[in-house]
């Protein structure tokens, strides 16, 4: 709501955006090609990145530092979601290895264990807790101080959670080498052993590194939890680890949960009152047809579950679907919030943003998706500002 | 049918029918664990499923590889190996 009492709803990134090719083959230690250094010329100028033309000189040049290269990067992903008229936004994790392995390789009591596939064609470096878990140091600061000093918009921190930290890696500590053959180990066991683990993450890992965070001044933090649902029977144990991660921290604290089966978070979540915001991908399940009908929006039905958690959160609304270069057209867009609107009563309770991290899109299509969410935000707004007044009048 | 997997990271030998005619492929290793099986370990477990009267045993994992690495699969078909020769002593 707007400071005139007019609906006016935000609009965020969620997570990941794609690293140019410039980034990646620097990282590599490979050569670049005059169409790299294009992307890079044509991207400054697009939008609009102070001082772009010493980033081109730097890609000429065969000796580069990645280092200094990825900020570079962060500096146009700002820009980027700027640009696109988005209001809180991240680097789209330009400096990170990847959400898994950069907070593994910055803790303690891991060890890697092999590439192994998560899927489709995709790969991920997988470790095995070995011993107690620490933090090595806080490992999201350096990049923070940074994009504090480049943003123009207000950022929102991602953190990848405890509990995906967890049942992402394989535990060598808390279950036993033998003795499990025969059926020796029972699922309660292993469930306990979960438990473990995943509370050690969450108060040796997660914790102080939002402290780190919020002691420079973070004042949104989105803990991603993208294997949330992974196994049912443990949603228990994601619920207890948020909430050990943040209790009594002076922040404010959202999730981004993946694409499930929605329906398993109920009633678990009904416990996670340290959460303000779920941040949820609907846009995957939904149809492509316009209008704001419950018959019309397929994808969003589940969300009066969230309406009805006692702790009132707010629902970031996914309205883009990340796995398809499509993009959606504004009035899309438009229909999506006003269906969520209606559901919930209380516009307050919306916000709006993709349905995940659009790391997989190019930087164009990335770039019209979130145009196109930006300007569908404001039709919705228009639509029922309109409403508002004749209903007034 | 001619043979029968069993996850016996799930199962108790006591499971096992006695007089099972059938071939048995008995899962011993634990292919969703990064966690080495210990060979003598699988011996000793197949020595278990002979008594219950498995004639046709053979030891295999207990489900597809691929969600471990190529070296730990690696290791885990060694010693998978190794407990056969220790299990054919």
């Amino acid at each position: 709501m707007s400071s005139n009492g007019e609906i006016k709803f935000l609009t965020h990134e969620v997570g990941s955006l794609a690293k140019p090719p410039w980034l990646v083959k620097t990282s590599a230690g490979k050569p670049l090609e005059e169409s790299d250094i294009e992307h890079a010329r044509a991207w400054g100028e697009k939008v609009g990145v102070e001082g772009y033309e010493e980033l081109v000189e730097l890609l000429r040049r065969d000796e580069r530092n990645p280092d200094e290269i990825a900020r570079w990067s962060s500096r146009y992903c700002l820009r980027l979601q700027e640009d696109a008229g988005v209001d809180v936004i991240w680097d789209g994790e330009q400096q990170r290895s990847e959400m898994y392995a950069w907070a593994i390789a910055h803790s303690n009591g891991f060890e890697p264990r092999g590439t192994i596939r998560s899927f489709d064609n995709k790969y991920y470096s997988k470790s095995a807790a070995v011993g107690p878990v620490s933090l090595g140091e806080p490992y999201h600061n350096d990049e923070f101080s940074f994009l504090q000093s480049a943003a123009k918009h207000e950022l929102k921190i991602p953190i990848t959670g405890a509990y995906t930290l967890a049942v992402w890696s394989y535990d060598e500590h808390h279950l036993p080498k033998t003795g499990r053959l025969g059926g020796g180990l029972s699922r309660q066991d292993e469930i306990d052993a979960r438990r473990e683990l995943t509370l050690d993450i969450a108060r040796n890992i997660i914790r102080p590194n939002l402290e780190a965070l919020i002691g420079l001044g973070a004042t949104w933090i989105q803990i991603d939890e993208p294997g949330a649902s992974t196994e049912e029977d443990e949603l228990d144990i994601f619920v207890e680890s948020f909430n050990v991660s943040v209790e009594e921290l002076d922040c404010t604290f959202s999730t981004h949960l993946c694409f499930s089966d929605y329906d398993l978070f109920f009633p678990a979540i009904e416990g996670m009152s340290g959460c303000r915001q779920y941040c949820v991908g609907f846009a995957n399940y939904d149809t492509r047809e316009l209008g704001s009908g419950s018959a019309d929006r397929p994808g969003y039905e589940v969300i009066s579950k969230w309406r009805d958690l006692p702790y009132e959160p707010i629902l970031g609304l996914g309205v883009l679907d990340i796995h398809t270069d499509f993009v959606e057209p504004p009035e899309l867009v438009r229909d999506r919030i006003l269906y969520a609107a209606e559901v919930f009563g209380d516009p307050a309770r919306i916000q709006v943003c993709p349905d995940c991290g659009l790391r997989t899109r190019s930087w164009d299509v990335a770039y019209e998706k979130l145009r196109n969410m930006v300007e569908g935000t404001r039709l919705a707004e228009e639509s029922l500002n309109r409403a508002h007044a004749g209903a007034k009048g | 049918m001619d043979a029968i997997g069993v996850d016996f990271y799930a199962t108790k030998a006591s499971s096992v029918p006695e007089g099972f005619d059938k071939t048995l492929l008995a899962g011993v290793i634990d292919a969703r664990s990064s966690i080495p099986e210990d060979p003598s370990e699988i011996a000793a477990f197949a020595a278990q499923l002979r008594e219950r009267g498995v004639d046709e045993l053979a030891l295999v994992p207990n489900g597809d590889l691929q969600y471990v690495s190529q070296a730990v699969a690696s290791e885990k078909l060694a010693r998978l190996g190794k407990a056969k020769t220790e299990a054919a002593a």
